[in-house]
């Protein structure tokens, strides 16, 4: 497995992907985030057309109430990821909706520690 | 033009017994505005592998994101677990995952064309799909013991092994099933009410697939040639003779013959992967913890599915995030709705075949 | 279409592809994953198989005088096998090939009630053994 890990903070993220990411090459997988105490840590994943087992993965960690920058005007469909990140690790993620998954009356933030 | 109307769509179907709800704001019967809702049947999957489950368990339980796709994801989940621990599938293992996972993808594929055919108006079609599906039903009960939540697939290797007895059975009726989705095949592909209703429907064109990172069926059918059973290695697919299938079109039509043509492929495999079993262990045991993460995609009978799974030497995991085929395929399904007429809504959203309790997890 | 139609008429005369259940019985197939069947004479009371048990379907109780006692609910369980896999006495557990009875045959048991009794009786066990050694 090819995977290149590229370490950035989360004011330059944006600027990171947009410089990469080549549409007919880079398949963009989805961003995940993982609560590491305290702090989440968020990964964005790509992957190469048609090369076996090629990734390129961004890496940023972020704070509790640290505003995510969005990657829609790059990738139209992150906003689906965005979203349940949002969603699921109460993150303030520009331009997201609230409520993909969960109902008003449901625990906040479920995927957080603690 | 007409004033504005909403039409609310779902969260209950016709043909897909799931619930989605599409919020539309039409202008007569053009659409010009879209809401979604998918998380209808949110169970917090993630979380309770998290908290509540060991490693050795979690399997067990992404089985159960979903019936019809069991298989790839606890496939998935497993091949990232064997990652992180460095473990060595018996070849003849990997085989037996390839067989179950591919009987899998054949009902999958042939309720996703039976339930088109629903929705195009065509129930003699969708009674006969659903027929032959049934064949298949029967052939995985036969490998895994059960009909659709296989637990067949484990850490190490797989939970059964194959019998000769079961072995001849299987060719027996596989052979039947070949004849039988030939014949299904040559219906889909010439039937003039078929293509009266769905060419041309729901154009997802080259342009849009990649902008909009479409996975699966729907993108091969957008000459987009992406298969994760081509692009990762974690079932020998290429020593039993798989195919990339793409087509051209992108509409309902061309989504559906490439269903078609990989359910023969999947056939043609099938027999290739009983011809070509190697002989040896099934299962190797399993010491250790898992350490680091690792991150797999798997291809699904929907598309591409990833796992992501992180562990620290506990028995439970720190992080196991799972990202299915109709979560990366519903923004291009509410790009697509925008200017399309209201009529053709059901048969498009059947057409990527959406599973919404993966995606809703 | 023409295929479409000929197929169709054909259908009239044909067998029902169906299983008449009520009528025909229904049986279960080979290979078929049911029930787990416990053989008490046969168990060392390990507790392995209820460590592994993703649902917790097996659970233990412990009695006042140190032994276990094997409770099994069969609507809770997944039927996957982790449990036989497990038990390193072979034989004492197996799989049949048989459903669970309908739940409306007999009273279901309560297994809410159980699975709090394990948990506690569990955790008078441990603290009379830590009591022993110490």
């Amino acid at each position: 497995m090819k995977v290149e890990e590229v370490k950035v903070s989360l004011r330059d993220v944006r600027r990171a992907i947009k410089d990469f990411y080549d549409p007919e090459e880079w398949h963009f997988i989805t961003v995940n985030g993982t609560d590491v105490g305290g702090r989440i840590e968020l990964k964005w994943f790509f992957t190469k057309y048609g090369e076996e087992e090629a990734f390129k993965v961004f890496t940023a960690e972020a704070n509790y109430d640290d505003e995510i920058p969005t990657l829609t005007y790059i990738i139209p469909s992150a906003w689906i990821s965005e979203w349940e990140l949002a969603d699921l690790l109460g993150l303030n993620v520009e331009g997201a909706k609230k409520g993909l998954f969960l109902d008003p009356d449901s625990p906040k933030a479920p995927l957080r520690r603690g | 033009m007409g004033n504005r109307i909403t039409i609310p769509f779902g969260s209950q179907h016709v043909a897909l017994p799931e619930p989605i709800r599409f919020v539309f704001q039409t202008e007569n019967e053009k659409i010009v505005d879209v809401e979604v809702d998918v998380g209808y049947v949110h169970r917090g999957i993630e979380k309770a592998c998290m908290t509540k489950f060991k490693y050795t368990q979690v399997g067990y339980v992404v089985a159960r994101v979903c019936g019809l796709c069991a298989i790839s994801h606890t496939l998935g989940y497993v091949t990232a677990v064997e990652r992180l621990m460095n473990i060595e599938v018996p070849k003849k293992a990997l085989y037996l995952r390839l067989l179950a996972s591919e009987l899998d993808r054949v009902h999958s594929h042939l309720l996703a064309m039976g339930h088109l055919a629903e929705v195009a108006g065509y129930e003699n079609l969708f009674m006969h799909t659903f027929r032959d599906r049934e064949l298949v039903m029967e052939l995985q009960e036969l490998v895994t013991g059960n009909r659709i939540q296989f637990d067949y697939v484990t850490v190490g290797g797989v939970n059964r092994d194959l019998t000769p007895e079961v072995e001849k059975e299987l060719r027996e009726k596989l052979k039947i099933l070949q004849e039988k989705c030939l014949w299904l095949k040559d219906v889909f592909e010439n039937d003039y009410t078929i293509k009266l209703r769905w060419k041309g429907v729901g154009v997802i064109t080259p342009e849009m697939a990649i902008e909009l990172n479409v996975v699966g069926p729907p993108a091969r059918a957008s000459e987009l040639a992406t298969d994760v059973r081509n692009e990762f290695n974690y079932l020998p697919f290429k020593e039993v003779g798989y195919k990339l299938i793409t087509m051209k079109g992108g509409d309902i039509y061309a989504r559906n013959m490439v269903r078609v043509e990989e359910t023969l492929n999947s056939l043609d495999m099938l027999f290739n992967i009983l011809d070509g079993m190697p002989e040896g262990d099934i299962k190797v045991p399993v010491k250790g913890l898992p350490e680091g993460e690792a991150f797999v995609r798997i291809e699904a009978p929907r598309g591409e599915l990833f796992y992501y799974v992180k562990g620290s030497k506990k028995m439970v995991l720190d992080r196991l995030r799972i990202r299915v085929p109709t979560f990366a395929n519903v923004p291009v399904m509410k790009e697509l709705f925008i200017g399309m007429d209201y009529a053709d809504v059901p048969a498009t959203v059947i057409s990527f075949d959406p599973c919404l309790s993966c995606t809703a997890r | 279409m023409k295929d479409m139609f000929i197929e169709s008429l054909k259908n009239l005369f044909r067998k029902p592809a169906t299983v008449k259940y009520p009528l025909e019985p229904s049986p279960t197939p080979s290979n078929y994953r049911g029930l787990i069947v416990y053989k008490e004479e046969l168990c060392i009371f390990c507790t392995k198989c209820e460590m592994v048990c993703p649902p917790g379907a097996i659970r233990f109780t412990y009695n006042e005088d140190g032994s276990k006692e094997f409770h099994y609910n069969p609507y809770l369980c997944i039927y996957c096998g982790e449990c036989v896999r497990a038990c390193p006495k072979p034989g004492c557990l197996i799989q049949v090939e048989e459903t669970a009875p309908s739940a409306t045959e007999e009273e279901l048991p309560n297994w809410d009630d159980l699975e709090r009794k394990a948990d506690e009786s569990k955790k008078r066990w441990l603290q009379a053994r830590k009591k022993k050694k110490s």
